[in-house]
């Protein structure tokens, strides 16, 4: 069984493609080695990995499997492949939104990638774009979970989706006429911003941990 | 004229298929009546009947495909581009998908190439998905994508998916290669965390763009159904399609190579500095390269199509094992002529032990392989072996091919993407040869005649008086001069049986006489290298088997009504021919020419239930015992649900997208996640724990993966012990291990399979033994091996190719540079090329086979000889005395069973006691089995 690390990247308007929150799993007794203390303070809102208590790693630990979540993995390795594939993922990789699509090479190793569009009037071009990604070492691995993973992403980023959408008519309803003066509203939002949502990234640490735990059962 | 011709002899799926081109520059494509064999047609034959469909496949129902790509097959495309690294540079070399038009203006000629944008995407389109997008990434690596293309009107109408997979690749003016080196995979070579595998590793060494390197794609486009089947065909084809897109990756460099030297012949340019730069559609009269794509809708119509056998389910309760053992009976009886007796007490039926035991050396070969048996041939992180039997009998192959799965009967294995890893460790203890070289004994290429006696058996039947037979020079080892002739000759002459011994009468024992004379006598063709089955023999035949009983006016051999066995077959029958059949039409295909069709045209045979004796009794018996199995629900190549109680709903059953949709709008509408915030040393911040019953409660409790009740069939003998209201339910569908039945032409994806009789199967199969060098990073000394069974020579052979000799000083696979090399030894291991239609002998040019000759691919033969002396004898008449159990164990079963039925006592339950017998023979055959499949092997099979 190869190693999964599943990701969240942003396309950020003043950083670029950057990755926001990476989940691994690992063996509970090692767990303390995914476990980050390179939280970068001075990443801009949309970059940030913005957690309750102030706290900048989410673990959960499941009998012998601990998945750890981080904005940065602790490897120079993993931090490095990590950076090339959501570079390739958000600047270079052409596809339509929410369609699935692998790629990989034996150095980067093998993504399982979906890209999605949050619509948002304060930022260029009036959406903002992310990407949920999975990164094997193996590729006949990955690619056998193929249905796992896209029907997880698919549901995921509808979920997502739908609670944006819900904030939106909510914002519509109290008649904010400040968002027609886009250039007084722009600035870099994170998830938690965007969804009103405070625990968005407990959550998607929740979720990424039970992807994880599909495919590493 | 001749086009008229050509049109006229497209038929079926190839007429369909309107952009393949049928011919390039007048040259007729060979292959394009590959796609006419019966398996890539819609209305594929069935080689098995009901019964043995069930037995092989858990199901009777016919198998479909879990996406049907024959009626997409237009759909496919496979397209070749040149990235020139500057924008709108990008060059489509080759693409299936166009039809070329010619036009004359201004007196010269001027080729067009048209697509049909309504069907297929356009180039732009295409090669952004195939190279990208925006940022230019210096990416000279081999690399692999998938994206799944945007319906384009066409698509939505029909309701079908294209995938895209392409394969980027990279070379140097000088086209020179490092296939094989796999220094690569890890990024850094004191960091270990992160070591990928690829499926295949044809990577270079370095990262970034090489002096003079261009990249090229190649794009192979699938349709599916939906877009739930690219699991099925798509992900558990992926070794399959990986190894095609490299081999057409091969091709497309030498072809490209040849043309570049051409271009340098003319060119005044620096070859050095030169990029490799060629014009649009250079490749697109190449007719290899459009034999490869009409092979490639091949490949995927076999994989997506062939039914896969399901493992475990032979010995999953007590009906199961009594058909195994029932098959296993009339297998020793009828083709290993082994002869039952009564014993002294007349209890119990004994069994000589002279026979063939034919079917005991090949279970003695395959039990310490079986579990390499479970993996892809095309896995390349392992050894490959297959398992090839070669019949002109389909149902008889099946049978054997039935008999075979019991090598599995222990193990956890059903699934090819489950218990990946585990196989070597189930392997049975092999222990060291403690005994002398001299003892094994074994020559190659032996060819003494080996003296088989047949001993006394004691039986009131004059039918069954003993005999002593010399074993004459047929059944000495095949060679190719030992002719359809003198076989006919031996077939009328040297029988011990007369017309009347075969009819129906008091006798008690099977008739196994004229069916051991027929084995040991008697062969049409005894080499597995001579396809000498002609017409004038089945004449022959027919006239034998008349002489030996068979009755015209029932149309069916004269059987043993008190017995319900058979009676022997017609000594002119060969091996493989015991009418075990039901009517078959020989496939067109299949039906060249009269010296080389494999399948009988006199339906002499009936089928294993026809030859049962009193025939309502048995089908009524088989109809019950086939009722009460587990209903299997299933498609050619994946299982999704077994069910135990046939009377369940699965109408409750919730599929994988509902537990997930479930799951996710959980998580995302718990606004209340319970967390601690723990202090670990040596860190700012706190860490957020989710652990325990938090987490486990933030996921839906019903999502589990993990197979319910997964020991029922993976460890098939546990079965008794569970409540039948069990179930075992897939989340997904789980594929089936690369082991299928009679398939009409080789498949090297297969690792066990029955094919058609063809002079050039053993050359197929050096093949495809000599291309699974390519690549391949097994840790094993052998690189593949395979076990060829010819039924009608009574031959085991073993091809094996080490990898002596390819490792170089580094230890690391050495680069094989050679693109002509690698384009001619692919070629013909995609080209099948066993159907008596494909004309074109694969054979590898002087050349190239010098090349080649140094990969030494081993042959051995297995049996008759070698196997049958020292310590191997040993061994094989272990495993015989377990078959032979195992036979007298069904002949009691039987026996009862016609005497209780003859004679039931008063206040008998018939039924009941009938059930407890049967139960207690299953019971004691599965000991037995177990004993056999897990018996010490005395020797390492590699000393063969």
């Amino acid at each position: 069984m190869g190693s999964f690390i599943f990701s969240l990247a942003h396309f950020c308007e003043t950083h670029g493609p950057t990755v926001v929150l990476n989940t691994q799993h690992i063996a509970t007794e090692q767990h303390e080695k995914l476990i980050s203390s390179n939280y970068d303070q001075q990443a801009c809102e949309s970059c940030k990995l913005q957690l309750p208590g102030g706290s900048s790693t989410l673990t959960s630990i499941d009998n012998e499997v601990t998945y750890v979540s981080t904005q940065y993995p602790t490897s120079q390795a993993k931090y490095s492949i990590l950076r090339q594939v959501a570079i390739k993922c958000l600047s270079v990789e052409s596809t339509s939104e929410l369609s699935p699509v692998m790629f990989g090479d034996p150095i980067l190793g093998f993504t399982l990638a979906c890209i999605f569009k949050i619509s948002d009037n304060t930022a260029r071009g009036g959406e903002r774009r992310y990407s949920v990604m999975i990164v094997a070492e193996d590729e006949s691995e990955l690619i056998h979970y193929w249905n796992i993973i896209a029907t997880n992403f698919k549901e995921w980023i509808h979920c997502i989706k739908q609670k944006r959408e819900q904030v939106l008519s909510r914002q519509a309803e109290q008649g904010n006429n400040e968002q027609f003066f886009r250039r007084t509203q722009l600035s870099n939002k994170n998830m938690v911003q965007l969804l009103e949502d405070p625990q968005f990234f407990v959550k998607m640490h929740v979720w990424a941990s039970g992807v994880l735990k599909q495919l590493v059962n | 004229m001749l086009g008229r011709l050509f049109s006229g002899s497209t038929t079926g799926t190839l007429s369909q298929h309107h952009h393949s081109p049928l011919s390039i520059n007048g040259v007729l494509l060979n292959n394009a009546s590959g796609l006419n064999s019966p398996s890539v047609q819609a209305g594929k034959p069935s080689y098995e009947d009901s019964y043995t469909r069930t037995l092989l496949y858990g199901t009777a129902d016919r198998l479909n495909p879990v996406c049907s790509l024959n009626e997409f097959q237009k759909l496919f495309r496979v397209v070749i581009f040149q990235d020139g690294r500057v924008l709108n540079t990008r060059q489509v070399l080759f693409d299936s998908a166009v039809k070329q038009q010619t036009s004359v203006q201004n007196g010269a000629n001027k080729v067009k190439f048209n697509l049909n944008t309504k069907m297929f995407h356009n180039y732009s389109e295409l090669s952004e998905y195939m190279f990208g997008s925006g940022v230019p990434i210096n990416d000279s690596t081999n690399s692999i994508k998938l994206h799944i293309l945007p319906d384009l009107p066409y698509h939505s109408v029909h309701k079908v998916k294209l995938v895209l997979i392409t394969r980027l690749f990279s070379t140097t003016n000088r086209f020179d290669s490092n296939f094989g080196n796999h220094s690569t995979s890890s990024t850094n070579a004191h960091d270990q965390e992160w070591v990928t595998h690829p499926t295949i590793d044809l990577s270079i060494k370095g990262r970034g763009k090489r002096s003079g390197a261009t990249n090229f794609g190649i794009g192979l486009i699938i349709p599916i159904s939906l877009e739930n089947c690219l699991n099925t065909v798509i992900g558990d084809n992926w070794e399959e399609l990986t190894d095609y897109a490299c081999h057409l990756q091969f091709t497309t460099t030498n072809k490209l190579q040849k043309i570049y030297n051409l271009q340098q012949l003319t060119d005044s340019k620096d070859k050095d500095s030169a990029t490799p730069n060629f014009s649009s559609f250079v490749l697109q009269n190449d007719v290899g390269l459009h034999q490869l794509f009409q092979q490639l809708i091949k490949l995927m119509s076999y994989l997506v199509s062939t039914p896969r056998v399901l493992l475990g389910f032979s010995s999953i309760n007590s009906c199961t094992i009594l058909n195994w053992t029932q098959t296993v009976a009339y297998w020793m009886d009828i083709k290993d002529g082994r002869n039952p007796g009564i014993s002294s007490t007349g209890l119990h039926h004994n069994y000589n032990s002279q026979n063939i035991k034919f079917l005991a050396s090949l279970l003695s070969i395959l039990i310490p392989m079986r579990h390499k048996l479970l993996n892809k041939p095309t896995d390349k992180t392992k050894t490959a072996y297959r398992v090839v039997i070669m019949s002109g009998n389909p149902i008889i192959s099946s049978k054997l091919i039935y008999i075979l799965t019991v090598i599995f009967a222990d193990t956890h294995l059903l699934f090819i993407n489950k218990d990946k890893q585990k196989a070597p460790n189930q392997l049975p203890k092999f222990t060291p040869p403690s005994f002398p070289n001299s003892d094994l004994g074994m020559k190659d290429n032996e060819t003494s005649p080996i003296p088989i006696h047949r001993s006394t058996t004691k039986s009131n039947s004059p039918r069954t008086t003993p005999s002593s037979i010399k074993i004459p020079q047929s059944f000495r080892r095949p060679t190719a001069e030992a002719s359809s002739s003198v076989v006919t000759t031996n077939g009328i002459i040297t029988t011990d049986l007369g017309p009347g011994q075969s009819s129906s009468g008091e006798s008690q024992g099977i008739h196994i006489n004229s069916s051991y004379n027929s084995l040991q006598n008697l062969s049409t063709s005894l080499s597995s290298n001579s396809v000498s089955h002609s017409w004038k023999h089945h004449g022959l035949s027919l006239l034998e088997k008349w002489k030996a009983g068979y009755n015209p006016a029932s149309n069916s051999l004269s059987v043993d009504s008190h017995r319900h066995l058979p009676i022997t077959p017609s000594p002119s029958m060969d091996y493989e021919e015991y009418p075990w059949s039901q009517q078959l039409t020989p496939p067109t295909s299949l039906a060249a020419t009269p010296a080389e069709t494999p399948f009988p045209s006199i339906h002499r045979a009936k089928s294993f239930v026809d030859l049962h004796g009193d025939a309502s009794t048995y089908n009524n018996t088989v109809k019950y015992r086939l009722d009460d199995l587990p209903k299997v629900k299933r498609d050619a190549t994946t299982v999704k649900t077994i069910i135990y109680d046939r009377n369940e709903s699965s109408s409750d059953r919730i599929m994988i997208n509902t537990y997930i949709k479930t799951q996710c709008e959980k998580i995302m509408n718990n606004d209340d996640i319970n967390y601690a915030l723990v202090d670990y040393p040596g860190h700012s911040q706190p860490v957020l724990d989710i652990s325990g019953q938090n987490f486990t409660e933030c996921l839906d409790s019903k999502l589990n993966l993990i197979d319910e009740k997964p020991d029922i069939l993976y460890d098939s003998f546990m079965f008794n012990k569970y409540n039948k209201n069990h179930f075992y339910r897939l989340h997904h569908a789980a594929l089936l291990t690369p082991i299928c039945g009679f398939v009409d032409e080789y498949r090297p994806e297969f690792s066990i399979q029955a094919c058609p009789i063809s002079q050039h199967l053993e050359q197929q199969i050096i093949t495809s033994l000599k291309y699974d060098t390519l690549s391949r990073n097994s840790h094993d000394s052998v690189l593949s091996e395979t076990i060829f069974v010819s039924l009608r020579a009574r031959e085991i052979k073993s091809f094996k190719i080490c990898d002596e000799g390819r490792l170089n000083s580094s230890g690391v696979k050495s680069p094989v540079g050679d693109f002509s090399l690698l384009e001619q030894l692919s070629r013909m291991n995609f080209s099948g090329g066993t159907s008596p239609t494909d004309h074109e002998q694969p054979k590898l040019n002087s050349n190239v086979d010098h090349h080649w000759d140094k990969l030494q691919v081993k042959t051995k033969v297995l049996f008759p000889q070698p196997l049958q002396t020292g310590v191997n004898a040993a061994y094989v008449n272990k495993i015989d005395s377990y078959l032979g159990e195992v036979a007298s164990l069904y002949n009691d079963l039987t026996q009862f069973s016609s005497s209780l039925q003859r004679r039931p006592k008063k206040g008998d339950d018939v039924q009941e006691k009938l059930k407890e017998a049967e139960t207690k023979t299953s019971k004691e055959v599965e000991r037995i089995i177990l004993k056999m499949i897990t018996s010490e092997v005395p020797y390492s099979y590699s000393d063969i």
